[in-house]
């Protein structure tokens, strides 16, 4: 039984001792009646509603998710692109982050509170999309931080070894020089080229 | 002659009610909220359940305060 499953059996159950209350609020006359009711209208239904928005959460950091909007299709099929200069793409087809929570794995922040703000980000998303539209061409909120490289590359030994990495490491960590724009890796989901290029065809 | 808990007691009733509903619709649209997985359902059931679950819980508690007081034993 999944999570969710077990989420959906719990919200019917807390739904009937509701319906119970509802249809005989009498039963509060008692002191087992007073604890149902204490059990049904506050108890259960504040854990079912932290428990949904943690699903909700938990089900907001997959792939799927994020592109089920259809302006992010592009950059779902920039996932899928047969060169290893797309740096997504290599990411995403060699497993270097979950491929079902591609998005949220390279997009979310690696701070305190991060996933946090990711999601703060993700509202924001909505916003644009729904009410003042979206500002193309869409872009980031900040220029990407290299700490989001570096939770994963950073202590890597192919990342450290590397003549180029360790010259500039302490600008890197700092973030003074850019890992995408500052010419090394800066092919990224380059969706307004999709046109021109193959795609990796999983079997 | 009426007590006061006897007056009290219809009242409670039907805030009890009234807070019972609040909670089964925010649940409802909590369930609807999974059956597709999109911000939108995500936003739904923030803004819409969750203010209905909230409603409900605060009126139940409202209840408990002004009108939950311990009744006399018979």
């Amino acid at each position: 039984m999944t999570p969710l499953a077990i989420l959906i059996v719990f919200l019917i159950v807390t739904i009937v001792l509701i319906a119970v209350i509802v249809a005989m609020p009498g039963v509060t006359r008692t002191q087992g009646g007073k604890v149902l009711a204490f059990l049904a209208l506050f108890i259960l239904p504040s854990i079912c509603g932290w428990s949904g928005f943690d699903q909700h959460m938990e089900r907001a950091k997959t792939t799927q998710f994020c592109l089920s909007c259809h302006i992010m299709e592009p950059w779902g099929r920039s996932l899928h692109v047969d060169d290893k200069n797309y740096l997504p793409a290599w990411h995403f087809q060699n497993n270097r982050v979950p491929r079902d929570h591609a998005c949220f794995t390279c997009h979310t922040n690696y701070t305190m509170y991060g996933d946090f703000n990711a999601k703060i980000r993700g509202f924001h998303h909505v916003w644009a999309q729904y009410v003042t539209g979206p500002k193309l061409p869409i872009h980031l909120y900040e220029p990407y931080n290299n700490r989001e490289c570096l939770h994963c590359h950073g202590e890597a030994r192919v990342f450290l070894e590397n003549p180029i990495h360790s010259a500039q490491i302490d600008d890197l960590r700092s973030n003074t020089v850019s890992c995408l724009s500052s010419g090394c890796h800066d092919t990224i989901h380059n969706t307004g080229h999709l046109d021109e290029v193959k795609f990796w065809k999983p079997e | 002659m009426e007590t006061g808990v006897s007056v009290r007691r219809p009242q409670l009733g039907s805030r009890l009610r009234v807070a019972g509903i609040l909670l089964i619709i925010g649940l409802i649209i909590e369930i609807l909220s999974f059956l597709w997985d999109h911000p939108l359902t995500f936003m739904a059931f923030l803004v819409i359940g969750c203010t209905f679950i909230g409603l409900g819980i605060v009126l139940f508690l409202w209840t408990l305060v002004t009108l939950g007081k311990a009744e006399p034993s018979a």
